[in-house]
C-alpha cells in the first residue's frame, strides 16, 4: 500500500509534501508543527493547546478571525493539539488554495504583532470552558488526567494533560506565550502537505511563494525524557458523578513505531475490539460483569500506554472486575493467541488503512497521514512499512510483547459514584486530580 | 518571490459539482436498490434503510425500535453472535446501526475482495436476525445500564427533555432510547414482532463502491426476501406544545450549564428548506455565525454554541445548543433570544452576511460526497424524504437564489423569541440567578430521574 507523494524542503527548512488526487475539485492544506504539550513544563501547562486557539484569531496582515474568509470560500477547517504535535488543516475548493496558503503563512510568519491581551484573555476563557465541558462536566471526564498523574513521574511531559491545568492557564502571561511561539512555530519545526486537485509543480511554487520568506527559527531540540517506569502497582480511586463504577488499568508500553507497538495494537484488538474480542466475550457476554470494555495501545512519540477500561454492571465490585480482566490477560501472557484471531485483527488493520484513504483532508485523511509519517519518522512514505509491521506479527510476537508489557507494575484506577468510596478497589488511595 | 500581504487572495468560483449517478432497480415490491459504482478504492459500502424509526414505537412503550436495532448484529438465523462478528471482522467489516425518528439504518463498510460474503452477512442481519431470548435479555440489560448512566450526562438529559418539552405526546417527543419501565416490559416476542413490522415496511438498499450495479443486483437478489413491503403510516403532523417555556434540571456542583433553546419548526419537504439552511448558517451553523461569535468570541463563556434545523418527515425542531459557564447562564439565554429576534426585526441579515453564508454552503458542497459512506447516506436522504433525483445537483442554484427577504421571512416565521422554549441543566445556586427574568417565565424544575425513569 502506498500514498504517492513528492517532497521538497524549502530553504527555511519547511518540508513541503504534495499528493495529487483529482477525483474532486478540492485541495487539502495540512500543516503540522512538531510541538505539543510534551514541550511544556510543569507549572506552565496548556500553552500548546492555547496556541492552537490563538492562531485562529488573526495575524498581522489579517487581524480578524481566521474562519470568516475561509468558510466563505467554501472551506472546512480545524486544528488540534496532542502531547506530540499541533495540526491545522483546511479543505478548500481548488480555486481557494491561494487564500488558505496566504492565511496559513501569515500566522506562521506574522502572528505576534496581532496577538493582544484582549484576544489572549478571551481564548483563555474559551479554553477554560472547553475544559469544563469536556472534562469536568462529563462523566468519567477526569479519569485520564488522574491516570497520567499516577503513571508518569511529576516532571515527565506526559504527566500533565494537553488542555493544561486551570491554575497554569490563569497564571500564563502574554510574554510567556510569545516566547513559546518564537521557539516552536516556525518553518524548520513544521511540515506542510498539499493533497488533492493540484499539479505538484504548481503546489511547490505556491508553497515557496507563500512560505518561502518566513524566517527560519531556532533548532528545536528533541524532548528528552527518561523511560518511565513504575516501582510498584498503584491502586487509586476517584469520585465522580457517575452511576456505574469503572475500572482503568494502564501499563507503560512501547512508543509509536517502537518494538512491539504494532503487536500490542493487534493484541488490543484481540482483547477489546468488538464483540468477538476476548474481554467482551468474557466480561460482557459470558460472565456478565461489565457493560462495556475496551483495550487500546495508545502509542506516542516518547512512550506508549496500554490501557484496558471496563465499566462494572450494577452490584459487581471493581475487585471482581479487576480479577476477571487479569484472568484474560494471564491467558495471553501464558499462551499464544489463536492464528484465526490474529488474522482477523490483521484484516481489520488493513481495512482501516484503506478506509482512511477515502478522504484527502481533515483529521486522519491522506494529508494528515503523510504529515504524521513525515513528522514522526521523517518519511512521508512510511505507510507501506507501517502496514507491513502488522503483517509481520505472529501469535508468538504478540505473546512476547504481552509478556514484556503486561508483567510490569501498572496503575489500577477505579472511578466510583460520589460519596461511595466503599465501591473502590480494596486498599486504593485517593487519586490526584487538578 | 514574496507575496503581497496587503489584501487577501480572491478565490475563483469553484466548478459545479454533480452528484454521482445513481442506478436504480426494484428488487421486490417495496424494496429498492440504488447503486453508485466507484472504483478508486477496494471497498464497498452497504446501507439498508428501513423507512421506520422510533416514531413507529408504541406510545406507551418507547424503546422497542431501538432495542430491535440493537439486536440486528446479535447473530443471524445461520450464525451465532460470535460467529457473525468473527465473519465480519474477517472481511474488514465496519458496522454501524443508526436509529432515528423516521428511519432505521444499518451500514457496513467492507473490503471489496470480500463483497460476496459482505452482502450475504449484511442481508442476513437485516432480514434474518437471530433475535434470541437470551441475547435479548443481555442486550436489554446493557441498554438499561446505559440509560442509568445517562442520568449523569448533562447534555443527554438536556436533549431528551428538550424534545419532550417541544413535542409532548407526539412521537418525536418520546425518548427513542426507551425508559427504565418500558424496557423492562419488552419480551423477545415484542422484538420479533417489531422486526416483522420492519420487514414489511418499504426499504431501500444502497450499495456504493467497487462493484457494478449488475453484480450488486445479483448478489443481493440471492438473499433478499420477495415478500412485498407496503407503506406505513407517517407520524402525525407536529406542532409546539403549550405550557412552561423554561425547564430546569438541577445538577449540583456542575461546572457548566447545558442549554437548549428552540421550537418545532419545519419538515424536510418544506418550501422554506433552502432559506432555512442559509438562515441557520449565518445564525449558528458555522464558527463565524452570529451566536457563536457572540458567546464564544466576544464573551468567552462557552467552548462553542451552535444552532440547527433538524429536518424530518414531519416538522422537526429548530434548536440552539451550548454548554455555558454557570455564572453566565441567564445572560447567555438572554443573548441567544436577542440574536434570534434581531434577525427578523432590528438587525436583518446584511447582504454581505447573506452572500457569505450562501457561498460557504455552495462552494464547499463538493466536500460532502468524498467517501462511499457520504454518498450512500446522501442517496438515503433522497429515498427517505422522497426527494427528486436532481436534489443535490440543484442545491447550489437554490441556495444562491435565497434573498434577504427570504431570510427575514424565515426568521419572522420560525425564530421569534416569544415562541421559544428552553431547557437548562445546571448548577442551581449559580445558574438560576436571573434566569426567571430572561422572558421565558419562571423556571419549572424537573429532576433527572423524572426525565429517564418513566414517561
Amino acid at each position: 500500500m502506498h500514498i504517492p507523494f513528492v517532497r521538497r524542503t524549502l530553504a527555511n527548512g519547511l518540508d513541503v509534501i504534495v499528493h495529487e488526487d483529482h477525483d474532486l475539485p478540492i485541495v487539502a492544506v495540512n500543516l503540522w508543527y512538531h510541538v505539543g504539550s510534551k514541550n511544556e513544563r510543569r507549572g506552565r501547562t496548556g500553552f500548546a493547546h492555547l496556541f492552537e486557539h490563538l492562531m485562529f484569531e488573526g495575524s498581522a496582515h489579517h487581524d480578524h478571525g481566521f474562519f470568516a474568509p475561509l468558510q466563505r470560500a467554501g472551506a472546512s477547517l480545524n486544528g488540534s493539539t496532542s502531547s506530540d504535535r499541533t495540526n491545522y488543516w483546511e479543505v478548500v475548493p481548488a480555486g481557494a488554495l491561494d487564500l488558505a496558503l496566504w492565511l496559513e503563512s501569515d500566522r506562521m510568519g506574522h502572528l505576534l504583532p496581532a496577538l493582544t491581551q484582549a484576544k489572549f484573555d478571551n481564548q483563555r476563557d474559551v479554553v477554560l470552558n472547553e475544559r469544563r465541558q469536556n472534562y469536568e462536566n462529563r462523566p468519567y471526564g477526569m479519569a485520564g488526567i488522574a491516570l497520567a498523574e499516577a503513571l508518569y513521574d511529576e516532571d515527565h511531559p506526559y504527566s500533565w494533560p494537553t488542555i493544561g491545568y486551570p491554575d497554569d492557564l490563569r497564571a500564563a502571561s502574554l510574554d510567556d506565550v510569545q516566547a513559546f511561539f518564537r521557539t516552536y512555530y516556525h518553518p524548520a519545526n513544521a511540515s506542510l502537505v498539499l493533497a488533492g486537485d493540484i499539479d505538484a509543480e504548481r503546489a511547490f511554487a505556491l508553497a515557496d511563494r507563500y512560505f518561502g520568506d518566513v524566517a527560519a527559527g531556532p533548532v528545536v531540540p528533541p524532548v528528552d525524557a527518561p523511560a518511565p517506569s513504575l516501582a510498584s502497582h498503584a491502586r487509586l480511586h476517584l469520585e465522580d458523578r457517575v452511576e456505574l463504577p469503572r475500572l482503568y488499568l494502564a501499563w507503560h508500553s512501547p512508543a509509536l513505531f517502537g518494538d512491539g507497538d504494532a503487536d500490542l495494537d493487534l493484541l488490543a484488538d484481540v482483547l477489546g475490539g468488538g464483540k468477538t474480542s476476548r474481554l467482551y466475550r468474557a466480561l460482557v457476554v459470558e460472565q456478565e460483569l461489565a457493560t462495556e470494555v475496551t483495550a487500546v495501545q495508545y502509542s506516542r512519540e516518547l512512550t506508549g500506554m496500554f490501557q484496558v477500561v471496563a465499566t462494572a454492571r450494577p452490584d459487581v465490585t471493581l475487585d471482581r472486575l479487576h480479577d476477571a480482566v487479569q484472568a484474560c490477560l494471564d491467558d495471553v501472557r501464558e499462551a499464544p493467541i489463536r492464528e484465526d484471531e490474529l488474522q482477523r485483527s490483521q484484516v481489520q488493520a488493513e481495512a482501516h488503512f484503506i478506509y482512511r484513504l477515502q478522504t484527502i483532508g481533515g483529521f486522519s485523511g491522506k494529508s494528515d497521514q503523510l504529515n504524521a509519517y513525515n513528522t514522526y519518522c521523517g518519511d512521508p512514505g512510511y505507510v507501506g512499512e507501517d502496514l507491513a509491521r502488522y503483517g509481520r506479527a505472529t501469535p508468538a510476537t504478540l505473546q512476547a510483547a504481552a509478556a514484556r508489557c503486561l508483567s510490569q507494575p501498572y496503575v489500577a484506577l477505579g472511578v466510583v459514584p460520589t460519596g461511595q468510596v466503599a465501591l473502590a478497589l480494596a486498599d486504593a488511595s485517593q487519586a490526584v486530580v487538578q | 518571490m514574496s507575496v503581497d500581504r496587503r489584501t487577501l487572495p480572491v478565490p475563483e468560483p469553484p466548478p459545479g459539482i454533480r452528484f454521482p449517478h445513481l442506478t436504480r432497480s426494484e428488487l421486490a415490491p417495496g424494496l429498492r436498490l440504488l447503486t453508485v459504482e466507484r472504483r478508486d478504492l477496494p471497498l464497498v459500502c452497504l446501507l439498508w434503510l428501513w423507512h421506520a424509526g422510533t416514531s413507529a414505537d408504541l406510545d406507551e412503550a418507547p424503546g422497542l425500535a431501538a432495542l430491535t436495532a440493537d439486536l440486528l448484529d446479535e447473530g443471524t438465523s445461520a450464525l451465532s453472535m460470535a460467529q457473525l462478528h468473527e465473519a465480519l471482522a474477517g472481511i474488514g467489516g465496519q458496522l454501524d446501526t443508526d436509529i432515528g425518528h423516521d428511519a432505521t439504518v444499518l451500514t457496513l463498510l467492507a473490503l471489496s475482495r470480500h463483497r460476496e460474503r459482505a452482502v450475504e452477512l449484511f442481508v442476513d442481519m437485516a432480514e434474518r436476525p437471530r433475535l434470541d431470548a437470551t441475547d435479548m435479555a443481555r442486550v436489554r440489560g446493557l441498554r438499561l445500564n446505559r440509560l442509568r448512566q445517562l442520568r449523569h450526562s448533562a447534555s443527554a438529559l438536556a436533549d431528551l427533555l428538550f424534545m419532550r418539552r417541544l413535542y409532548g405526546p407526539h412521537p418525536y417527543g418520546r425518548p427513542g432510547i426507551g425508559t427504565e419501565s418500558s424496557l423492562q416490559q419488552f419480551t423477545v416476542e415484542d422484538v420479533r414482532s417489531f422486526h416483522a413490522r420492519l420487514a414489511s415496511t418499504p426499504a431501500t438498499l444502497i450499495v456504493v463502491g467497487d462493484i457494478s450495479h449488475d453484480e450488486a443486483m445479483r448478489l443481493v437478489g440471492r438473499h433478499v426476501s420477495a415478500t412485498p413491503r407496503v407503506g406505513h403510516a407517517d407520524p402525525p403532523v407536529a406542532s409546539s406544545t403549550d405550557g412552561h417555556r423554561l425547564l430546569f434540571v438541577p445538577r449540583e456542583g456542575a461546572a457548566q450549564s447545558e442549554l437548549r433553546i428552540g421550537r418545532v419548526a419545519m419538515p424536510r419537504k418544506s418550501d422554506d428548506y433552502h432559506a432555512a439552511v442559509v438562515t441557520n448558517m449565518l445564525l449558528g451553523g458555522a464558527f463565524v455565525s452570529r451566536i457563536n461569535m457572540k458567546l464564544r468570541e466576544e464573551k468567552g463563556v462557552t467552548y462553542g454554541a451552535r444552532s440547527s434545523f433538524q429536518f424530518l418527515r414531519q416538522a422537526g425542531p429548530f434548536s440552539v445548543q451550548a454548554s455555558i459557564q454557570s455564572e453566565a447562564t441567564a445572560e447567555s439565554v438572554h443573548d441567544v433570544l436577542v440574536e434570534l429576534d434581531a434577525l427578523g426585526t432590528s438587525r436583518p441579515v446584511t447582504p454581505e452576511e447573506l452572500e457569505s453564508a450562501r457561498d460557504a454552503l455552495t462552494r464547499g458542497y463538493a466536500r460532502g460526497f468524498e467517501t462511499a459512506e457520504q454518498v450512500a447516506r446522501a442517496a438515503a436522504q433522497l429515498a427517505l424524504y422522497e426527494l427528486p433525483e436532481d436534489t443535490f445537483d440543484r442545491f447550489s442554484e437554490r441556495v444562491a437564489a435565497v434573498t434577504v427577504e427570504d431570510v427575514t421571512g424565515v426568521a419572522r416565521r420560525w425564530l421569534r423569541a416569544d415562541d421559544m422554549q428552553a431547557v437548562v441543566v445546571g448548577e442551581p445556586a449559580t445558574s438560576l440567578v436571573g434566569l426567571g427574568a430572561v422572558g421565558l417565565g419562571a423556571p419549572e424544575h424537573r429532576l433527572a430521574d423524572d426525565v429517564l425513569a418513566h414517561r
